[in-house]
This record gives structure tokens, C-alpha cells and sequence, in this order.
């Protein structure tokens, strides 16, 4: 797995520009493209998530993001531990993609599905107090949520909140974040210490909530 | 002569057998409700009006839909998201394709009609009368099914040293120690209740008829156990009994052991000759014409008239508006389409866990099961592959396609699934040894079926669980609008054919109600 990890780096400055390139010159993708519309089995119509299989929103995000996930679930830092099934049918998915530049299109057309912002579902969190737990968050995530390509911090505004707490859970649990070679990982499964309790989850997220309805 | 209360004696039936006796004896005096005759759609012809229904999902409750309203006068048309029609009734032969999302399979059983494997539906009860009266119907041959072999072996990793052991001697030995306990309970004539001596005398001679125990009302063994040596023109030597432990060590005797004892599986039961999916193309004879596959819905929206559905053909965007739509969309899969519906109705749909069956049929190059005295029937074991089904056809022709591995139990799914196909067949294969050692040398290939990672499905049987089933089951059995949903999914016997079968009479008997009030006002304002 080592070619892979060499050649995230590589890929993912790529996708930088031929994702962006992708989303204006091709304008909206079709949504019934035959290489990838297997995709919205799980995560949806329009990508927007889908709860009933634990599958997340990807329409509006950014395609890197996708990107990165897509590899990080083919070196197997991602839907490999016990406990993480969803994780591991989308590792299956993921394999499937021959090389770098089907999960290139792969990222750059759910990217570009027209998917609206979740609603909040989770109940019983306070935003104030989820506003002052997510302020180390920031400092990668961004102070609106909205993720840093550079850091390959994710948005957070946008996502599904169960999807996101399911994810804080692995983290805390070593499901995700458990392999050396994902620095990102492992800093993020640090980093999910700060909300080690369900109710520091659920405050935080109540905040994010809040973002995400200002996200795109 | 004293008598004793049915309470008393299912109490004493339940000391002697447990729960499933205490069940048996309880349904034997009338106690618990029989199958209830639920009334089918009694569907009045339209005459003339004009009524479009969208049915979504091409399985066997969607077809029955189609076939019973098409013949009273309405315009079907059936959205199918796949490749092929008849959902979880699939029968795979040669070449056939398994849609499992990111692992696609194609079957390489030889070609010849005898070599299939039904990977979904596989068994009818005849219980099951509506789709009995369907078979008929449709012409649809049966022919028996064995659940019961007792010549089938179970085998534990924790008893019998790991070997196989035949059933009968199992069974049988099971039942001697029973019922010579129940004999000496009933001896020692405790019965401080007012039975009378002749059931006293009787309930003895049961035990002594039921464990096969001998004058003395002790069990010493059994010829039903099977034979060690002789038997016909020398004197038959009958096993020894097993150690009462092993057993108990053994777990068969909890659930594996009463399996055909259940409502859905005691004999007789049959299945469809040739295969189950001569059920579906006895249905697509009727309604082929209706079905659009590779028609993949994206959207239902209600309408104050009717449902507006979005979805797309073979890469083309469509909208259709009916009056009426019939979905079976699995309902984790129709909580990520766009849709308007009312808000109790998404919180039920959410509520229903998914299935996670798996089924892995293998080619075998020589029947070497029928050698050992097995025709059809089913090995049970502790393993994950839980059982190995033989065909119940075919039999001593040369080759024949064993169910070799079929998990069923919550959490068992992610076992095999979160393996490659070729992984699975390694597995499958390495663990059915235990059961019949060497039998390598005849498995050529196999097929695996994981529903829950079937595209389009993701998911096999709804698992209702608790208070869901009184609150959001009997929420999601009453329409949205004009919307219905459909299939097993929302009856009590997931799973079933015909639970899709009677779901989809039941919303078309309500279609037909509020159709009929529709037509008379019509006529009023006319």
C-alpha cells in the first residue's frame, strides 16, 4: 500500500485543479453518469445522506475531501476496524475504483450534485456550550466550519450530525485514526478527546448545526 | 375421575419440554390464535374509468399488485431498479450476474437447468395459501422440500470431539433422556394434582412412546438413532447412547434442534420446481409488458391528486404522476430519495433494521452426499457457514448445487460480507470439511449472495423490533395520500413471499374502497 500512500500527495494536488475544473467547465454533473450513480444507492437521490444506511452527504462538498477519504478508505486506514461495517462496504466501494483518476471523477462528481443542507436531527445538545468546545476544532476546521484543504480538514458545516458523531465515536473508539501512517488521523483521534463524554458530542454538534445552516 | 386444569397440564408439559412443548401443547387445545384468514382484496372492476398506478419495485409484491389490477381495469406500470425483475426471489444458473455493489459476481454453474441455486426465496409453506393459490394460478409446478433429515449431520466445535453426528442419533438420544425423566417424575406420582391415575398411567406410557424407552422406562438407546452394525439379515446393533453431557455441550438442542417445529417451517413444505423464480416468470407471463427495468426512482412527491414520481431509465430523467403508487423500496433505501412525506411516516420508516442474510450455493462435481444417505435436507453447525442444505432434486444424477453456507443470526452478516467472493468460497469450503471431510475434491465454484450489499437492496429482511412494531409498523401499513408502502417488509412474518403478497392486497383493498367512493361521486355529479 505504500505506492497509494505516495501517491495521495500527488493526486490530491492534481484533483486540486482538475476537480475545480471539472465542476465549471463541465457545469452541474449528471446525476445519471453510469460510472458513479451507483454512488446514490446509499448516500442518496442527490447525495444528501441517508441515514437509513448510515451513509453520508457528499453533493456540496469539496471534491479534495471526497478525494482524500476515497484513498484514505482504499489504504484501509478507514472501514477496516471491527465494529465500522458501514465503513467497511464503502471500503469495498472504494476498491472498486481502478486508479487515481476514477477516484478523482468519482470525488469531482458527487462533488457537484446539488445536494440541500441537512437539517439537524440530533436532540438534547446546547449550542452555547458546543460553541466554546469547538474552538481548538477551528484552528483546522475553520471558525465557520467550512474545512481547510491545506490541513485536509473536512467542512463540518454541511454534514449530516449523525453521520458526524458516529465518526467522533469511531475516533474515540480507535476505529479511525488507528493507523501510523494517517497523521491526519491520528490527529484527529487526539483531537476527539476534547469531547469524550456523549453530551460534549451532542453540545458540539448542536453548534455545528447551527453552521451548517449557513453552508452551501 | 379428577381431572387436571389445561394450566396445570401446560404446566407440566412445560417442566417435562420446555417452552416449544408447552407452545405445541397450548396451540394443540386451541389456545393460541390460528392463522388468521385475512380478507384478500375483493377488487371491483373500473368499467371504463381511468385509474394509473406506479408501482415501485418489480419483487413479488409488486407483481402480484400489477397482475390483480390490471385484470380489474387499471393502468400499471412497475419501475424496477435493477436488472431483472423478481427481488428477493432469485434463482441463479449460469451466467446470471450478482449485483453486489462493488463485488459483482457471475455464476459459474454449468449450464443445465437442474444446477441453480435459489439464493433468496427458497421454501413454501402450505400454510402460506396465498401464494399457494398463485402457483395455481400461475401454473407455477411444486414439488416437496425437506427441512427434517434425519440423516443430515450436526456438527459443534464444542462437543463430540468436533465430529459430525447424525441428527437421528442426537434427536433421539435427546428425547430418551427426556422423556425417562419425565417418566420417573410422573412414577413417583408427586402429581399433587388432581390428574387421574388412568392419565397418570397414560402420560407414562407417552414418555415410554416418545423417548423409545423400554420396560423398565429407562432409555438404553434407540434404533431410531441409527444402526451400528446389521439391521436386516443380521440382527441390528443400535448405538450407544451419548454421554448426556456432550449433548448438552452441543447446542443444537437450543433453537437448530425445534427449527422445523416453527409456524413458517414444519412439514410438509414444497418449493417451486426447477427453481423459485418460476413464481416471478409465471407473474412476467401477465405483466412483463409493465415492468420497466433499470428504471431508478429518485423522487416521490405527493400531490393533492395523486404522486408525482421522479426517477430514471437508462439514463434518462423522468416524472410520472399516478393515482395511486405501490412502493416495496427497501425503507432505509426511501429515506434518501427526495419525497414530501409526512413526518410520523418518516420516523417509522427509519425504525425497521436491515437484514443482513447471506447465502452461498457451491457446484459439487459428484452427489457424494447421497452416498452417505442424504437426500435434500439440512447439516446443521456452530460455524459461521450455520448450515449446508441438499438438493431435493436430481437425485443420483452426477452433479448438484449445494446451499453451503446460509447465516441468518443477528450480527452474523458482517462475516462473510466483509470478505471478497473468492475469500468467502476459501471459508465456505474450509469450514463445510468439518462436516464432510474431503469434500474438496468435488466443489468446482461457487456463488455468494450477501443481501445487504446487493445494489439497489442493501438489505435483506426488515428486523421490526418492540414497541416499534405497535407505534411505526402499523403507521407505515396505512397510506401516505395515495402513497402505499409494500412487501414483507411491513408484515409480521418478514421474509416471505407471501407477506409481500397479502401487503399489496392489503393496499389495493384500500385503493379499491376509496376508487369505488371516487367512481359514485363521479356518478352523483354526472
Amino acid at each position: 500500500m505504500a505506492w497509494l500512500r505516495r501517491g495521495l500527495t500527488i493526486s490530491s494536488l492534481l484533483s486540486l485543479g482538475l476537480a475545480a475544473l471539472f465542476a465549471t467547465a463541465a457545469g452541474p454533473v449528471d446525476v445519471a453518469d453510469a460510472r458513479f450513480s451507483f454512488c446514490i444507492t446509499c448516500h442518496g437521490a442527490n447525495a444528501q445522506g441517508n441515514p437509513g444506511v448510515a451513509a453520508p452527504r457528499l453533493g456540496g462538498l469539496p471534491a479534495w475531501h471526497i478525494d482524500n477519504q476515497l484513498k484514505a478508505f482504499q489504504a484501509g486506514w478507514r472501514g477496516t476496524a471491527k465494529g465500522d461495517e458501514h465503513g467497511d462496504v464503502m471500503r469495498t466501494m472504494a476498491l472498486a475504483l481502478a486508479n487515481d483518476e476514477a477516484v478523482r471523477d468519482a470525488a469531482a462528481w458527487a462533488a457537484a450534485l446539488n445536494a440541500p443542507a441537512p437539517a439537524a436531527t440530533l436532540l438534547g445538545g446546547d449550542p452555547t456550550a458546543g460553541k466554546a468546545l469547538y474552538a481548538p476544532c477551528a484552528a483546522c476546521h475553520g471558525a465557520e466550519g467550512q474545512g481547510q484543504e491545506a490541513l485536509g480538514a473536512p467542512p463540518l458545516a454541511g454534514q449530516n450530525d449523525w453521520y458526524l458523531e458516529t465518526q467522533l465515536e469511531h475516533y474515540l473508539a480507535g476505529r479511525r485514526g488507528f493507523d501510523p501512517a494517517d497523521s491526519r488521523g491520528q490527529q484527529m483521534r487526539a483531537l476527539a478527546g476534547t469531547v469524550s463524554t456523549p453530551q460534549q458530542r451532542r453540545d458540539l454538534l448542536a453548534y455545528l448545526a447551527t453552521l451548517s445552516t449557513k453552508a452551501p | 375421575m379428577a381431572t387436571v386444569s389445561r394450566r396445570r397440564f401446560l404446566e407440566l408439559v412445560g417442566a417435562a419440554g420446555g417452552s416449544t412443548a408447552v407452545y405445541r401443547a397450548a396451540s394443540a387445545l386451541g389456545l393460541m390464535a390460528a392463522p388468521g384468514a385475512m380478507p384478500l382484496a375483493d377488487l371491483q372492476p373500473l368499467q371504463g374509468a381511468k385509474r394509473k398506478v406506479l408501482i415501485l419495485g418489480a419483487g413479488i409484491g409488486g407483481l402480484t399488485a400489477a397482475y390483480e389490477l390490471r385484470k380489474v381495469g387499471y393502468e400499471c406500470k412497475i419501475l424496477e431498479s435493477s436488472h431483472r425483475a423478481g427481488g428477493r426471489n432469485l434463482t441463479l444458473r449460469h451466467g446470471d450476474i450478482v449485483d453486489e455493489l462493488g463485488q459483482q459476481q457471475v455464476c459459474r454453474f454449468d449450464d443445465n437447468e437442474d444446477l441453480y441455486l435459489n439464493a433468496g426465496a427458497a421454501r413454501i409453506p402450505p400454510d402460506h395459501t396465498l401464494l399457494m393459490s398463485y402457483c395455481r394460478a400461475l401454473g407455477v409446478e411444486l414439488q416437496l422440500w425437506n427441512n427434517d433429515n434425519r440423516n443430515a449431520y450436526y456438527q459443534d466445535d464444542n462437543a463430540f470431539g468436533g465430529k459430525p453426528v447424525r441428527q437421528r442419533q442426537y434427536i433421539a438420544d435427546t428425547r430418551g433422556f427426556m422423556s425417562e425423566l419425565l417418566a420417573k417424575s410422573v412414577s413417583a406420582a408427586s402429581l399433587d394434582a388432581p390428574i387421574s391415575e388412568v392419565d397418570t398411567q397414560r402420560l407414562l406410557e407417552l414418555a415410554k412412546a416418545f423417548g423409545d424407552l423400554n420396560d423398565s422406562h429407562l432409555y438404553a438407546g434407540s434404533s431410531r438413532g441409527g444402526y451400528k452394525r446389521g439391521s436386516f439379515v443380521l440382527h441390528g446393533e443400535h448405538h450407544e447412547p451419548f454421554d448426556f453431557s456432550e449433548l448438552m455441550n452441543a447446542s443444537f438442542w437450543r433453537w437448530a434442534m425445534h427449527f422445523n417445529e416453527s409456524s413458517d417451517q414444519a412439514g410438509t413444505m414444497l418449493t417451486a420446481k426447477g427453481g423459485m423464480d418460476h413464481i416471478v416468470k409465471g407473474f412476467m407471463r401477465h405483466v412483463g409488458d409493465a415492468v420497466h427495468l433499470n428504471a431508478w426512482v429518485k423522487g416521490v412527491e405527493l400531490t393533492d391528486r395523486g404522486v408525482r414520481v421522479s426517477y430514471i431509465e437508462n439514463g434518462e430523467r423522468k416524472t410520472e404522476e399516478a393515482d395511486y403508487v405501490l412502493n416495496s423500496i427497501p425503507t432505509h433505501l426511501l429515506l434518501g430519495l427526495r419525497h414530501n412525506f409526512p413526518k410520523d411516516y418518516v420516523e417509522a420508516l427509519a425504525k425497521p433494521k436491515r437484514g443482513e442474510l447471506f447465502k452461498m450455493g457451491l457446484q459439487a462435481s459428484k452427489r457424494f452426499w447421497e452416498e452417505d444417505r442424504i437426500y435434500g435436507g439440512i447439516s446443521w453447525t456452530s460455524q459461521p457457514i450455520t448450515q449446508i442444505w441438499y438438493p431435493n432434486h436430481g437425485f443420483h444424477s452426477e452433479k448438484g448445487i449445494l446451499l453451503a453456507a446460509y447465516t441468518f443470526f443477528p450480527g452474523a452478516g458482517a462475516y462473510f460480507t466483509s470478505m471478497t467472493p473468492e475469500e468467502r468460497f476459501q471459508a465456505v469450503v474450509q469450514q463445510g470439511a468439518k462436516i464432510h471431510p474431503g469434500w474438496e475434491q468435488y466443489i468446482e465454484n461457487g456463488v455468494s449472495v450477501a443481501w445487504h450489499r446487493m445494489n439497489h437492496m442493501m438489505g435483506c429482511s426488515a428486523e421490526w423490533t418492540g414497541d416499534d412494531v405497535e407505534k411505526h409498523f402499523k403507521r407505515l401499513q396505512r397510506p401516505a395520500g395515495r402513497h402505499y408502502l409494500i412487501g414483507d417488509q411491513i408484515t409480521y412474518h418478514t421474509g416471505w413471499q407471501e407477506g409481500a403478497m397479502r401487503s399489496a392486497h392489503l393496499a389495493m383493498a384500500d385503493i379499491n374502497q376509496r376508487v369505488q367512493a371516487e367512481l359514485r361521486g363521479d356518478a352523483t355529479h354526472a
